[in-house]
């Protein structure tokens, strides 16, 4: 079985020895670093991002995938989609890398595998979990949960150690299992609707006025959310108080023909496009067709959501949309 | 369970015609064009307001919104949500998407469309009396020697110009179809109407004619061995560049030259042909003057034909059976000749060569290769033991048919037909696709007849048990189309499958009376398009299914959520009413549904 060379510490140092041994041994293969990670480092020390950076394009460097930092709680339904969609966008944008393994701490909340699934991943690696399995929810989407990896750090391991032993990436090991004879039990995730914090709600009321008011904010929001990824709720609620300013929330803005679904987020898309961002999530358990009225935004249409099923919507500007996969 | 009732409902009639037609109203080129007031309009539009030019107000507040970009039926008092808004669109209603005038007259309307004209008439008809219009096209146009499929026409929009030959790839499977609609018919109006009822023979005859197509196809190869052709052409028809075709002459058949028949080396092999072709059978192409030489049939039969074949045998024997002992002999003949077919190919359908055709393989060596035969194996494991069971049940012989069915079910084939929905999502994510867009639509119709057979005839419980839990490992791909022809099957299987039937009867009642297949305007104001995932752009479906009047008209194995480019390249297409037929006379037969009288 190959082995999982993983940089466990973010250091200088570390990252230097990684380097240095990918540089010794051809065959070798480094896991590690979250979009944060990489982010601090371009900021600290260039040069050595810009070596990593090359790695990373030359697949001899798999990052961590799906969280933009580490984090070993429970959150709600749009933080980890905001996590995850400045993770994926981070690596598309600065590497044009789609990765379909996502890699994180936990099963974060109840909603985690319709969020991974919709955001293009087939398969997590979860620090807590043992064992492999499906985790399947009720609108029909699952991942394949796995865990059967030989996992070494990278800084610990010495040459000897490398010259015996193969080396993969979590990636390919992961996809790897798709082609074998799999017979896993099915994990039904319990369903639950997840609550935002009132820092979250804040940067949510914020993106939501942005867009009521046509006001243009995208830094500081995505500030928002990094510092919320960061445990710095106050900073977030500041910058948002400011955005926010003395307007309210219009509830009139969007309309459903049903009280069974709640709006996650309204917010501009993150392309700068103009185009806007309707995300909801079913709330009852039950399928149904959906009527959303949204005139402000010339926006009238017909969906049709399974039970706790989240949806996001993208509304150009003559009021056509799309529903996409992809967190926009 | 008690029927769901279902009524009368307004469906569409659409007559074309040019703007000088005499049928045509003065006034609808007398009237005065004024843009409508949508503003806080309540419900979700079908094109943008500022694209709405013109309106017309018709009987009991219908209001008709003319648009540059399709024609909008607004019913506020409508009594099913479906029906409030409704949308007509070019191809299938209209000549082009920009109306430049109106004039309602009643229930219907005229649209001035450049220099076309529609007439749109909006008639109260019962499913039933739907279903008879739908058959009455296709008997008089589409069926050719007893098979449907579907039919291409001389001069767009207009059946009465159909060529009266087709070329399709799985007449078989589809004339199966079509025939359990035709077969169930019979049953019900022998049922309640009376075997002499003018409209029971008729329903007899037309159910036995595709019987006896189907069965020619068992036979028409005229090779000893119990093979199936895919279909079969008479002389003057042109052959397509698609597939392999031998050509019958005397006592031998030859292939005959294609693209594909040249890349596998086959063109000119000749196979014998000198099994009889039942003279009962033989009259579908003698009563039109050809004889087997003038016969090229379809070879390389996939698992497909083999499963609707089965299908058919069990359908045709309990219900036109006992009626036509001659019948009942030919399909007992077929169906042993078939079966015997399979068993001594190993469970892999053999071609006169010997080699097994690229689609029908039911064998633990298909099963082991990678790739297709690793997914496949959970249906393909289902589909041999229907085989076994239908031909005890038809033939009511055990011998070798049980000796194989227990040695299957030993070997682990029933238990492994529960592992779909797993093999079927790890098949997606190991090509790095969506399960949506790697789903072979055609297989949703084999898993149907597949486990609708088998739990109508397990006996052992706790079989039938397992079988149904493989049923339902279909479900998020059955049901998720709203088809009471993949419903009411299921149902008759797993008698606790909980139904939409408000959905259902949608379906009956927003089918129209052609199956004009003509494309439709589907970048619609109301309803999203969806991306799907690690999809290109190109990767798109429908986020809501639509109305089948507003979709375009397909076969029943395609994805109804497809979303189509915007074309006029199927305008001279009329496919089969098998779709409509099958649901809803499988639905009366098992009485999951019933009719109020059209007053």
């Amino acid at each position: 079985m190959s082995k999982i060379a993983v940089i466990n510490e973010f250091s200088v140092e570390a990252v230097r020895d990684a380097l240095q041994k990918l540089d010794d041994f051809r065959k070798l293969i480094v896991n590690g670093l979250t979009a944060f990670e990489l982010n601090e480092l371009e900021k600290i020390d260039p040069v050595l991002f810009e070596a990593v950076a090359k790695q990373i394009e030359r697949d001899r460097w798999y990052p961590c995938v799906g969280m933009w930092m580490n984090d070993e709680n429970e959150m709600s339904e749009e933080k980890l989609i905001r996590n995850v969609l400045y993770s994926t966008t981070y690596f598309k944008e600065k590497f044009d890398k789609e990765y379909r393994v996502f890699q994180g701490s936990r099963i974060y909340n109840d909603s985690f595998v319709q969020i991974i699934y919709a955001a293009n991943f087939d398969a997590c690696v979860l620090d807590s979990e043992k064992e492999n399995y499906w985790l399947d929810n009720e609108a029909y989407t699952r991942t394949l949960v796995y865990s059967d990896l030989e996992k070494v750090d990278i800084n610990d391991i010495d040459d000897d150690f490398i010259r015996d032993n193969d080396f993969e990436s979590i990636e390919d090991e992961v996809l790897a299992v798709f082609q074998n004879d799999l017979d896993l039990k099915s994990v039904k995730q319990p369903v639950y609707a997840g609550e935002a914090t009132d820092a979250e709600k804040a940067v949510l009321k914020a993106e939501r006025i942005c867009v009521q008011e046509g006001k243009k904010a995208e830094e500081e929001i995505q500030n928002c959310w990094i510092s919320l990824f960061m445990g710095e709720d106050e900073v977030a609620v500041d910058i948002a108080e400011t955005i926010i300013g003395e307007a309210e929330i219009d509830e009139d803005f969007i309309k459903f023909n049903s009280d069974e679904v709640k709006v996650l987020a309204i917010k501009y898309t993150e392309d700068l496009s103009g185009d806007v961002v309707i995300r909801i999530k079913e709330t009852a358990g039950k399928e149904k067709a959906l009527t959303v009225m949204c005139d402000a935004i010339d926006a009238g249409f017909r969906s049709e959501i399974l039970l706790y099923e989240i949806q996001t919507f993208r509304v150009d500007k003559e009021g056509f949309v799309e529903e996409t996969p992809i967190f926009e | 369970m008690k029927p769901y009732i279902l009524k009368p409902h307004l469906t569409r009639k659409i007559t074309f015609m040019k703007k000088d037609d005499p049928r045509v109203p003065q006034a609808l080129f007398e009237t005065v064009n004024e843009a409508p007031d949508l503003k806080g309009f309540p419900y979700p539009l079908p094109s943008k307001k500022s694209d709405y030019t013109c309106y017309a107000e018709g009987n009991n507040g219908v209001v008709w919104y003319g648009a540059t970009t399709g024609l909008t039926r607004y019913d506020a008092k409508a009594e099913r949500p479906e029906d409030i808004t409704m949308f007509f669109s070019a191809h299938k209603h209209l000549d082009n998407n920009n109306v430049d005038a109106l004039l309602a007259e009643g229930d219907n309307v005229w649209v001035l469309n450049g220099d076309s004209v529609s007439y749109i008439e909006m008639i109260m008809l019962t499913c039933e009396e739907r279903g008879d219009l739908l058959r009455a096209e296709t008997h008089n146009y589409v069926m050719r020697r007893g098979m449907v499929c579907h039919m291409n026409t001389a001069e767009p929009k207009k059946i009465e110009t159909a060529l009266g030959y087709t070329s399709c790839d799985n007449d078989g499977t589809f004339t199966a179809d079509h025939f359990v609609g035709e077969v169930f018919r019979y049953a019900v109006l022998k049922r309640e109407l009376g075997a002499d009822h003018p409209k029971t023979i008729e329903a007899k005859k037309f159910a036995t004619l595709n019987s006896e197509a189907m069965l020619l196809l068992t036979y028409v190869h005229g090779r000893e061995e119990g093979f199936i052709a895919r279909s079969y052409h008479v002389s003057g028809e042109p052959l397509p560049d698609d597939g392999h075709f031998y050509q019958w002459n005397g006592d031998v058949a030859t292939c005959a030259e294609t693209s594909e028949s040249l890349h596998t080396g086959r063109v000119g092999e000749q196979v014998p042909c000198t099994h009889p072709i039942p003279d009962r059978l033989a009259k579908l192409y003698r009563d039109l003057g050809y004889t087997e030489n003038d016969l090229c049939y379809k070879a390389d039969t996939s698992s497909d034909e083999v499963t609707n074949h089965f299908l058919h045998y069990r359908l045709a024997h309990d219900i036109l059976g006992e009626d036509d002992p001659e019948l009942d002999e030919l399909i007992k003949d077929s169906c042993r000749r078939t079966m015997t077919h399979i068993i001594n190919g190993k469970f892999e359908f053999l071609e006169h060569s010997g080699k097994p055709t690229t689609w029908a393989k039911w064998s633990k060596r298909y099963f082991a290769t990678a790739g297709s035969g690793y997914v496949d194996a959970p249906l393909n494991a289902a589909e041999l033991l229907m085989y076994l069971k239908v031909t005890m049940h038809v033939t009511g012989e055990e011998g070798l048919w049980k000796e194989t069915y227990d040695a299957l079910i030993a070997d682990g084939y029933a238990e492994l037909s529960t592992k779909h929905f797993d093999r079927f999502f790890q098949g997606a994510m190991g090509v790095g696709a969506s399960p949506e867009e790697d789903l072979m639509y055609g297989d949703n119709l084999l898993a149907l007849a597949t486990f609708w057979m088998l739990c109508t005839l397990e006996e052992d419980e706790e079989l039938l048990a397992l079988y149904r839990r493989s049923f339902k490992t279909w479900s998020s791909t059955l049901l998720r189309e709203v088809q009471p022809g993949y419903a009411f099957p299921m149902l008759a299987g797993c008698p606790d499958i909980e139904l939409d039937f408000e959905r259902m009867a949608d379906w009956f009642y927003r089918h129209e009376i052609t199956r004009h297949a003509a494309l439709v305007k589907l970048d619609r104001h109301d309803v999203p398009v969806k991306r799907l995932r690690h999809g290109a752009d190109v990767d798109k479906e429908m986020s809501v299914l639509l109305m089948p009047d507003e979709r375009s008209t397909e076969k029943f194995d395609r994805n109804p959520f497809q979303y189509l480019e915007y074309s006029d390249s199927r305008n001279s297409h009329f496919e089969g009413c098998y779709p409509y037929t099958f649901a809803y006379w499988v639905g009366r037969y098992y009485g999951f549904i019933a009719e109020e009288e059209n007053k």
